[in-house]
């Protein structure tokens, strides 16, 4: 640990860090643009410009960029010195020569970090006679808008978009002070990463369009720490409300999961929760109910009951799905996953009993991965992008420490190590994006990528494998420290299992090799901890008339099961109730519905395919009439002592005492700061609490009390950092832009104050043997079948995020994709639509080609209802 | 007086083919070099010769090439880059070596490659240089008949290849480390330093980039030895330099002289002095990134060593005369213009800083100046020197005016009195 000095005071600096990085770590203040915590330093903007001296003898020193100085032993510089001060004003008076003056009016105003450094700067009068620059501005889709003239040419866009999370369409152009950051030409970003481009620039150049339409102020912002629904990543994000409106998403910090950044579905998936589609009252049979109504009708239904069918669903809390399960009982309660999930999400969390599943963070450290039958960056976008940054970067990072390059230099590390080969190989059924960074690619089906995966796990002890990919595959994860395989629920049963046996014979050749499965929804593996059946099966229970009343809940069962079993269904039962937050063909074939609050507006707890345990809090006050689920499920027959989502984990945590640490995701409701304050959720800068309603009365409105979290829904309450779990935005007196955040982290790059979000609930246990494997429906399958596989997208495949204008815009249309030549061979032919067979259903559907698609493969979309893939055979033509 | 590199060229005659390079015994240090000496030899005679960069900044080849990864611990394959991307303004000595005497630049990058153990070399041609280009094509299909490029060279196992690449055109791609990113297909932005293109150059591979004129120069230290290398220069720097002038000058071309030769040898001898009606004022001694010298410096030899005890930069060593009839302003503004055009936009205090000088320039000359522009211009070109840029683009652009305001104060101020420019006629 060397010790170094700033402004004559000593500091312990870590080994391999940079100066700026010692300043921010140590909370003091200097100016930056072009350095960022996650992409290191480049030296371009020249504002860190700082005093060094050689020793405490020198008193004349030089001027260094702090961002480019290894902090060493020794080490002096000066923040304050008058002529490293007097150069960062210079710096920010040249950026100043062209920035328009159009703060009042910029989206970025206010929380901007030009700004921010501007004011710190000290930077007033405009000494330059000349015009401003002008620039033609482009359009890069529904998600981000595009202000050339506010850039002040710091490359972060491009170091991200490019460097970072591999895109291609994004680039620099032209040279001297006309250095344009944009497309070659109009249209939609590429990069399933876009939107942090507004996170990243540090003024208004990128920003969020679709905050854009229902604008507000970063300061009048109501947020919550919240995890993103979306997928089964949970990554951490802020949600930002104001007149019940939900206006956007932040990326929230968390050093073990998201890093800074998100996906575009993560980040612009939030709109469904203004859409139209939203239920906000009570109905039965269609005519709108009051809630004392309705609650009486539900409980007389339940009542005069035989048997009652409680779907629960992934993409509800942890807490509702246990109330639910309290309510029907374990005999009657399904976590909501349709068969081919639920089986292969069983044998998942076994697994996950077994191998370490890595965190997000933990998957970048990984120095040679393999990717088996499944589409991280369709499925579970973050994973693409970690694995991006294990394979593009960190794994290679050997090839410039080895020339005693640091990590943080960003442009010398990229330059060492541009021609290191890729430690990364993939097997999907289809072309997947990350294959464009794979040293090499298999495309096939489950059953062939289960055949290679068992066969690499035996080959293991010879290190050698008579096919040449697999050898060279081995080879990669045999030479490897830390090697990791990545699959999926959705490639199923044998899949999965074969990808243990292959990690198991890895650990016993000594290496540290993790599993890392990606699981369909936001709370799946929270929903199936609680056990419980099918949906499939549930809906059997009702057909064989074994119960009559069915209770769903926030699921759309539709993507889950066949139209058939449905109907069936829906013709057998007696009564239904649906709790849902938005309208779907479930709620549509309900009795009685109940309006179910969506993510934002209520706590929870969701937990990760990594098995973590993070809760999300109530953000604002809905509109309408909604509840929580588990609320609802409460007034309805469960239990009346449960006031708070936390008592309904205190019952979890007794009835399940391996799953106690779900308690401690998070500080609980009682937390109160020093001044013993709850935290407030607006800042301190919101426009007044007696301002904000005064369009309708001069009354001051009562804070709505909030007994369950230790958040108040005002202004007034605590606005200093508190535990990390609880941190409601990053705000630092002279950082109002998201690049505070280093004011949060214990260390830059390091865990938020006192914790990160969460607690792992699932601790393997290597000793465990490898779960047996259950008869899967891939392994009966002949030669000559046909694969008929769902396949994901990011836009269009998760059903909330549907349901956000942005999303929709960028979702593929809704059909089959087959190969050209198949098509022949089947005699499919332009305007007909393609004919599957199923379980002795028959279902149409539009189809496109796709000529990267193996001959035996045809994908139909994800969500579309056929939840499972199954094989047939087609007739082929004869010609 | 000895000639060295231009000892063969006849200007006007075109250039030379490889049987006539031959005749004069050309290739045969090249076969020295390889059949009789070791790699290690050759670097030693290199860095007992005192050659220095002629590229502008003076760093000792033989220090550069010592401090190359060693072979034994390092990734293959390894690149020696000839830089030939010459946009200095005003200089145009490699231009005048190349297209007359082709084959000596491919001589000494055979010599260099070897001694430095690259397997592959690169001659990086400024883009408008398409004739240079022709030639060097030529030239060096010629020397790959010859089998003195490519396998096992002088059956002595030694491997390499060599190429030619045309710039994209653009000032940067001649700074070292802009080169390697251009040839890369990039950007051509600097590169962080330390770490040097020695150990992480092009593709993050070894590579050794030098000047054409010290490649060529190379040859002849095989030939004659480092001692006879020395002895060229008049004053303490070792060699030849080719020389020149433009301006108003009766005989502008390049010449070679040896090295420490003086402003007033090179213009008023070589150049044959100024032409009718005009005077000398002064001189930028080495291209447009150096500071001007005014009569008092006219005997100040020009090499490396003894401009740096005067605070100048040597630069190219091909020196643009200021007449009394053109405007000192006038002309701090032109390679202004040229330097804020020619900025990669990288770092902030270059991209923005030299608009802003070239456009308070350009007030001055319009008429437009005020008082207190002066003062500011010297405050604010300050803020381009030494380590506050990210690359010496700045540095060197403004080192003119630098010098200018202290030389032609009188004139600046004229400008902002008269409100106009005093060496043009009915403006203002």
């Amino acid at each position: 640990m060397p010790t170094v000095y700033i402004n004559g005071v000593a500091y312990q600096a870590e080994d391999g860090k940079n100066m700026l990085q010692v300043v921010l770590d140590n909370k003091l203040d200097l100016e930056y643009f072009c350095w960022h915590p996650a992409m290191g330093s480049v030296g371009a903007c020249r504002q860190c410009a700082v005093k060094s001296f050689k020793d405490e003898n020198d008193t004349k020193g030089k001027i260094v960029m702090a961002c480019m100085t290894p902090a060493v032993e020794g080490t002096r510089i000066s923040l304050s010195d008058p002529e490293a001060m007097e150069f960062r004003r210079f710096v920010i008076e040249w950026l100043m020569i062209n920035h328009p003056h159009d703060c009042p009016v910029c989206d970025e105003g206010g929380e901007c970090h030009l700004q921010d450094m501007t004011v710190m700067t000290g930077h007033v009068y405009r000494r330059n006679k000349g015009e401003k620059r002008t620039y033609r501005n482009q359009d890069l889709g529904p998600f981000v808008t595009h202000e050339m003239n506010r850039c002040i040419q710091c490359y972060r866009c491009v170091r991200f978009y490019r460097d970072h999370a591999g895109g291609r369409d994004l680039d620099v152009f032209a040279s001297k002070d006309h250095v344009y950051f944009g497309r070659k030409e109009d249209g939609v970003l590429e990069s399933e990463f876009s939107g942090n481009l507004v996170e990243v620039c540090p003024t208004g150049v990128f920003t969020d369009k679709t905050l854009s339409r229902h604008y507000t102020r970063k300061w009048d912002l109501e947020t919550a720490p919240s995890i993103c629904p979306h997928c089964s990543l949970g990554c951490n994000t802020i949600p930002g409300e104001r007149y019940g409106k939900l206006r956007r998403i932040r990326s929230r910090y968390n050093s073990d999961v998201n890093g800074y950044f998100l996906c575009d579905r993560g980040r612009y998936g939030y709109e469904f929760a203004n859409s139209e589609q939203r239920i906000r009252h009570c109905t039965d049979k269609k005519a709108l109910q009051s809630w004392e109504a309705s609650v009486v009708r539900a409980k007389s239904i339940l009542q005069s009951a035989k048997g009652i069918i409680g779907i629960g669903s992934p993409r509800a809390s942890l807490e509702s799905n246990f109330a639910l399960k309290t309510l029907v009982g374990e005999e009657a309660f399904s976590p909501g996953l349709s068969a081919y999930e639920h089986a292969n999400s069983q044998l998942a969390l076994e697994l996950l009993n077994v191998f370490h599943a890595p965190s997000l963070a933990e998957v970048q450290e990984a120095d040679a991965i393999l990717v088996l039958g499944c589409d991280p960056t369709n499925e579970a976008p973050m994973l693409d992008y970690s694995i991006r940054q294990a394979i593009t970067i960190k794994s290679r990072l050997p090839a410039s420490r080895a020339l005693k390059i640091p990590d943080w230099d960003a442009r010398a590390v990229f330059t060492a190590l541009q021609e290191t080969e890729s430690r990364l190989f993939t097997i999907a059924p289809w072309q997947i994006k990350l294959e464009q960074i794979a040293k090499r690619f298999i495309r096939t089906d489950y059953a062939e990528t289960a055949r290679i995966a068992r066969q690499m796990a035996q080959d293991t002890s010879s290190g050698n494998s008579c096919d040449e990919i697999q050898s060279e595959i081995l080879r990669l994860l045999l030479g490897s420290d830390r090697p990791l395989i990545v699959t999926s629920i959705s490639a199923g049963s044998d899949v999965l299992h074969s990808a243990a046996e292959l990690v198991k014979a890895l650990n016993d050749k000594g290496k540290d090799c993790k599993l890392s499965i990606i699981f369909p929804e936001a709370n799946s593996v929270g929903a199936e901890l609680l056990g419980g059946m099918s949906v499939d099966d549930a809906l059997k229970l009702i057909i064989s008339k074994q119960a009559n009343t069915l209770i769903v809940m926030e699921n759309d069962l539709s993507r889950r099961v066949g139209k058939e079993l449905l109907e069936k269904a829906k013709s057998s039962v007696k009564h239904f109730i649906a709790l849902d937050c938005i309208e779907t063909s479930t709620t549509r074939m309900a009795d009685l519905v109940l309006p179910a609050k969506a993510w934002v507006e209520s706590d929870g707890t969701f937990v990760n395919n990594e098995g973590r345990a993070q809760r999300f809090y109530q953000v604002f006050v809905p509109l309408g009439e909604s509840k929580s689920s588990w609320e609802i499920i409460r007034e309805i027959g469960a239990k009346e002592s449960w006031s708070t989502f936390e008592d309904v984990l205190q019952d979890l945590a007794s009835e399940r005492p391996e799953m106690s640490q779900v308690l401690e995701a998070a500080p609980s409701a009682d937390w109160r700061s020093p001044a013993d304050q709850k935290i407030a959720r607006e800042p301190h800068r919101a426009t007044g609490r007696t301002a904000k309603n005064a369009d309708k009365s001069l009354y001051e409105p009562k804070p709505l009390n909030d007994p369950g979290t230790p958040f108040a829904f005002t202004m007034e309450g605590e606005q200093n950092p508190v535990p990390g779990p609880l941190e409601p935005r990053f705000w630092w007196p002279g950082w109002n832009s998201s690049q505070a955040v280093t004011k949060f982290q214990m260390e830059v790059n390091g865990p938020l104050f006192e914790s990160n979000t969460g607690k792992k609930l699932i601790q393997p246990l290597q000793k465990r043997g490898l779960p047996g494997q259950h008869q899967s429906a891939e392994s009966s399958v002949t030669s000559g079948d046909m694969w008929i596989l769902p396949r994901p997208h990011i836009f269009g495949s998760e059903e909330l995020s549907r349901l956000a204008p942005g999303i929709e815009q960028l979702s593929p249309p809704f059909d089959a994709q087959i190969n050209p030549l198949l098509a022949a061979r089947i005699g499919l032919t332009e305007g007909n639509k393609l004919k599957l067979y199923r379980e002795g259903e028959t279902i149409y559907l539009p189809w496109r080609f796709d000529e990267s698609l193996p001959l035996n493969i045809i994908t139909v979309p994800a969500g579309c209802g056929i939840a499972a893939p199954f094989t047939m055979k087609f007739e082929e033509k004869s010609e | 007086m000895e000639k060295v590199l231009t000892k063969n060229i006849v200007p006007g005659n075109g250039a030379r083919g490889i049987d006539d390079y031959e005749k004069t015994g050309g290739y045969s240090a090249y076969r020295k070099a390889v059949c009789e000496l070791t790699p290690a030899d050759i670097v030693k005679l290199v860095t007992d010769s005192g050659l220095k960069g002629r590229g502008g900044a003076g760093f000792p080849t033989g220090a550069k090439w010592s401090l190359t990864m060693p072979i034994e611990k390092s990734a293959r394959p390894r690149y020696f880059v000839c830089n030939f991307d010459e946009m200095e303004p005003g200089t145009f000595k490699d231009r005048f070596l190349v297209e007359n005497d082709p084959h000596q630049l491919i001589e000494g990058l055979a010599i260099a490659s070897y001694a430095c153990r690259m397997d592959v070399a690169f001659l990086f041609i400024r883009g408008e240089y398409v004739q240079a280009a022709k030639i060097l094509a030529k030239a060096l299909e010629e020397a790959r008949n010859k089998g003195l490029i490519g396998k096992n060279v002088f059956g002595k196992g030694w491997d390499f290849e060599m190429h030619i690449h045309t710039s994209a055109g653009r000032y940067m791609c001649g700074e070292e480390t802009g080169l390697l990113n251009s040839l890369e297909g990039g950007r051509a932005n600097p590169r962080s330093k330390p770490h040097y293109p020695g150990t992480s150059g092009v593709w993050g591979k070894p590579t050794v980039v030098n000047n054409v004129e010290t490649l060529c120069c190379v040859p002849h230290i095989v030939e004659n030895g480092a001692e006879w290398f020395k002895s060229l220069g008049k004053a303490k720097d070792s060699g030849t330099k080719i020389y020149g002038a433009s301006g108003k000058v009766n005989k502008p071309g390049a010449f070679e002289l040896p090295m420490g030769s003086t402003l007033r040898e090179v213009i008023f001898e070589q150049a044959g002095g100024m032409q009718q009606g005009y005077s000398f004022r002064a001189a930028l001694p080495g291209g447009a990134s150096t500071q001007f010298m005014d009569e008092s410096l006219l005997d100040v030899p020009l090499e490396f060593e003894s401009m740096k005890e005067i605070k100048h930069f040597f630069g190219t060593g091909v020196a643009v005369v200021l007449d009394d009839k053109t405007c000192p302003v006038g002309m701090c503004h032109n390679l202004l213009a040229f330097f804020a055009r020619e900025s990669c936009g990288w770092c902030t205090p270059c991209r923005e800083g030299l608009p802003w000088l070239r456009n308070v320039l350009l007030r001055l000359e319009r008429g437009l100046g005020e008082p207190g522009d002066i003062d500011a211009l010297l405050v604010d070109q300050a803020r381009l020197l030494g380590p506050n840029t990210y690359c010496a683009l700045a540095l060197g652009a403004v080192q003119p005016l630098l010098s200018a305001i202290e030389l032609f104060r009188a004139d600046f101020e004229a400008h902002i009195d008269l409100k106009k420019c005093p060496y043009k006629q009915g403006i203002g």
